[in-house]
């Protein structure tokens, strides 16, 4: 214990010299405007970033780069409140609520509670970090194909809580983004399927011209068709800042969410997406009030802030403690630290302490830059509400198109975000909820994959699952999330009648 | 009056130096004009067929920052990632939408001659111009650090006694180097091909997690990939699939033919351009990477991947390729990978 405090001094003295505190400046900032337009996601702005690192100490450039990633994840939730946009796949679920209190007039409250939440679990995921890291990294290596389908399953029945009305159309929905997920080659084939011979297919749809496609060009059609009907309406904005009862009500959520994104950031998957959602689904299961969920409950927008927040602490400990990239981020770091001449591997924290320790104290300072540059923002983007809605429409357009050719240089990719758009349009107006997609989508790549290892390992035989109580354990925690609800609800029916 | 003509003189004094300095502005926006003509004259682009993280994205970074810090290259060099159908996405864009380009190198492997060969990529190297192979990386089967299998030759007699029980995770699709590599050994153990248990990752360090989690019983891969765990001491590489030994951490791995098992499956990495490069901008390029490859910060960069070097280009690099693909289609045929 001693000990780690010693370390963590250390790491506090490297991080603080002006260089390294400039490098973790820069990164947060970019890291920032990366989260915040929708586009180029972290991965993508990191690898770009690499050559400033040529030259510098390996500690300056990993904190440099760190802060791009942990950076994004502040950025994230902006353009997903203030315009339904989401800049990628884990902030989809901040969607749900955060627009509805911007509709509200509460676009200044989800800022806040967004940038604290993130500065909360940062800080709470960084603590862990420093406790738990080897044993859990161990733990980790637990999950196997196996153990990775079970969860992604898990995952996938926090549709449960995005559904709606409609548990079927939830249902339906989700089908969908399986369905697209499809599209590219197979992995453990390498057939190529569904591309119509298009090669730009070939690695399948981005998740990011998914998700722009279906919430923003689609949000755009719609709230354009209701200001011509004269139904467009956002209330004035009527405070700006978080009232302390808010803040009180989001701060369960927030710690929850903080500790269970954290445990499955360290985990290997789709970590930022299945921790937002399921923090999301947690915080509606444990409400009295569950119906509030997606009107517009602050709760909503705290959960999955904090945990995909919370998250990128997770996911940095199988590089740090075993030298293995476990998340498309934490590998392009890898290639970052190769690149300066050091070998990720178990060893790192004994070898290259300056970095390792430099990393974890640049992230507590990284933190504090990130709220005290996030809070003042606030009070700017709020302002972005106030454009006139005949101008704020093209904005979006432009921004959205924008991003969603920054991923792949694609013309193709526009159409398809137009494709999707409508999509959604059509999806909206027959009452079908849009984040299932997201997520069926996301899920979907990896649960077939892990399926398909699965079964590759034990000869196509199931009873793989059986002999693995993680997976076993999940699948029942699944089957609880889906049915409790419903049996909940029939007995309080059969009270009341 | 004196007055007036000091002015004027005055005036033509200052009108004159105007002209000197416009001539001699205009000299020097010549004589860097003429600099620049000089190739390459505007920024590189490398692209990395693949996403951030894997083998052809380090192949570019690396060479980007050697060449960099050597002061080989004048211009800038940007990494572009692209990834999507094993390169069959950055070919297409080179073949098609970008013939003529002058200022593209794309990362290449033996990863790209597999998918040739078993017909995942509808082009072949004739299609393109190979410009350099700059070193090689050698195949290696690992286990885990307390693996019951103590080396190669238990790991191959259980193997034969029970294909069953042996699973491998390598991470290329099948058809691609690693299972290729697998299905060499098993016909050099006249094991079944059906009976393979080759487990496709979505990269190198997924499968070595697989290993270290005990979920498959060997890793299939590059040295360069486990060279971390390897000297950590969590995995064993138990054999090299090389025709020669390795240095440094890998110095003490025998090679599989030291066992009767005649399998070498090295991959070498380079660059390719578009079909339509210039012979004097492929040669540029040829000299830049050769010189490249004798520099000390090339050494270290070798010594820290566990990677060996090979230069090769010109006609030795095409005749390479041709054999190199002849040999994996023959391959894919005995293997039945195809039809």
């Amino acid at each position: 214990m001693i000990e780690i405090f010693h370390h963590l001094v250390y790491g506090l003295q490297i991080a603080t010299t002006p260089t390294n505190l400039f490098y973790a400046f820069i990164g947060c900032l970019v890291g920032t405007l990366i989260g915040v337009l929708p586009g180029i996601g972290p991965a993508g702005g990191i690898a770009l970033l690499i050559p400033l690192t040529f030259g510098k100490e390996p500690a300056s450039a990993i904190i440099l780069l760190a802060g791009i990633y942990y950076g994004a994840m502040y950025g994230g939730s902006t353009t997903s409140i203030l315009l339904n946009v989401p800049g990628e796949a884990a902030s989809v679920v901040t969607t749900l609520d955060g627009y509805q209190m911007a509709q509200k007039g509460r676009a200044g409250a989800a800022l806040s509670i967004a940038a604290l939440g993130s500065f909360i679990a940062g800080t709470i995921g960084l603590v862990l970090l420093m406790l738990l890291a080897p044993p859990l990294a161990r733990a980790a290596l637990k999950f196997g194909p196996a153990e990775s389908f079970a969860l992604m399953f898990f995952g996938l029945s926090t549709v449960t809580s995005l559904a709606g009305k409609s548990l079927r159309k939830g249902m339906v929905a989700t089908t969908l983004g399986l369905m697209l997920s499809t599209v590219g080659s197979d992995l453990p084939t390498g057939i190529i399927r569904f591309t119509f011979g298009i090669a730009n297919l070939m690695e399948g749809i981005d998740v990011v011209v998914l998700a722009i496609g279906l919430f923003a060009v689609s949000e755009v059609l719609t709230s354009t068709e209701e200001m011509a009907a004269g139904e467009f309406v956002v209330e004035k904005l009527s405070r700006i800042w978080l009232s302390l009862k808010e803040f009180m009500q989001s701060l369960g959520a927030i710690i929850r969410g903080s500790f269970l994104g954290f445990f499955i950031g360290v985990l290997p998957g789709a970590a930022h997406v299945t921790a937002s959602f399921l923090s999301y689904t947690l915080e509606k299961k444990m409400a009295s009030d569950p119906d509030n969920f997606g009107k517009g409950d602050i709760r909503g927008v705290a959960a999955p802030e904090s945990a995909n927040n919370a998250a990128a602490c997770g996911a940095l400990i199988p590089l740090l403690t075993l030298g293995l990239p476990a998340s498309a981020v934490t590998a392009v770091l890898y290639s970052a630290l190769l690149i300066t001449g050091i070998r990720p591997s178990p060893f790192l924290f004994d070898k290259h302490p300056d970095v390792t320790w430099g990393l974890i104290g640049s992230m507590y300072i990284g933190n504090v830059m990130l709220l005290i540059l996030n809070l003042p923002l606030v009070a700017l983007w709020v302002k972005v509400l106030r454009t006139p809605a005949r101008w704020l429409f093209p904005i979006v357009m432009v921004i959205s198109f924008v991003g969603v050719y920054s991923v792949n240089a694609s013309s193709l990719d526009l159409l398809m975000a137009t494709g999707l758009g409508i999509l959604g349009y059509i999806m909206r107006k027959l009452d079908y909820p849009l984040a299932p997609v997201i997520l069926g989508f996301v899920l979907g790549v990896l649960m077939e994959q892990s399926l398909r290892q699965t079964l590759m390992i034990s000869g196509g035989s199931l009873e793989i699952f059986w002999k693995s109580p993680i997976a076993m354990i999940l699948f029942l925690l699944s089957a609880i999330f889906v049915v409790l609800p419903r049996f909940l609800a029939r007995r309080k029916g059969m009270h009341l009648a | 009056m004196g007055n007036v003509t000091r002015k004027r003189g005055k005036m033509k004094a200052r009108k004159w130096f105007m002209t000197l300095g416009i001539v001699l502005a205009a000299a020097m926006l010549l004589a860097t004009g003429a600099a620049q003509a000089a190739y390459p004259d505007r920024t590189i682009e490398f692209i990395a067929p693949a996403n951030p993280g894997g083998g052809w994205d380090m192949t570019c970074r690396m060479t980007s920052k050697t060449l960099q810090d050597a002061g080989l290259v004048s211009q800038p060099i940007v990494v572009v990632n692209k990834p999507g159908g094993f390169g069959v996405v950055a070919m297409t864009e080179m073949t098609k939408n970008r013939p003529q380009d002058q200022n593209t190198l794309v990362a290449f492997s033996a990863v790209l001659t597999t998918q040739m060969a078993v017909k995942k990529n509808p082009f072949t190297y004739r299609d393109v111009t190979p410009v350099a192979v700059l070193f090689v990386d050698y195949g290696t089967i690992a286990v885990k650090k307390d693996s019951q299998y103590k080396s190669f030759k238990e790991l191959a007699e259980e193997w034969k006694k029970n294909p069953d029980k042996i699973s491998f995770a390598g991470s290329s699709p099948p058809g691609g180097l690693d299972h290729m590599r697998i299905a060499m050994m098993a016909k050099a153990l006249n094991i079944p091909l059906a009976k393979i248990r080759y487990v496709a990752f979505q990269g190198g360090a997924d499968a070595l997690a697989a290993l270290l989690g005990g979920h498959v019983a060997a890793f299939v891969g590059e040295a360069g990939e486990i060279a971390g765990h390897a000297e950590a001491g969590t995995i064993r590489p138990v054999a090299l699939l090389a025709d020669r030994k390795l240095t440094g951490i890998f110095e003490k791995v025998p090679m599989a033919k030291e066992f009767g098992i005649n399998v070498s499956s090295p991959n070498w990495r380079g660059f390719y351009a578009a079909p339509g490069m210039k012979k004097e901008n492929v040669k540029y390029w040829e000299e830049t990477l050769g010189k490249m490859v004798k520099t000390k910060q090339w050494e270290d960069v070798l010594k820290k991947q566990a990677w060996v070097g090979l230069f090769l280009s010109g006609d030795k690099l095409q005749k390479f390729l041709d054999e190199e693909l002849t040999a994996y289609q023959n391959l894919a045929k005995e293997l039945g990978l195809v039809k």
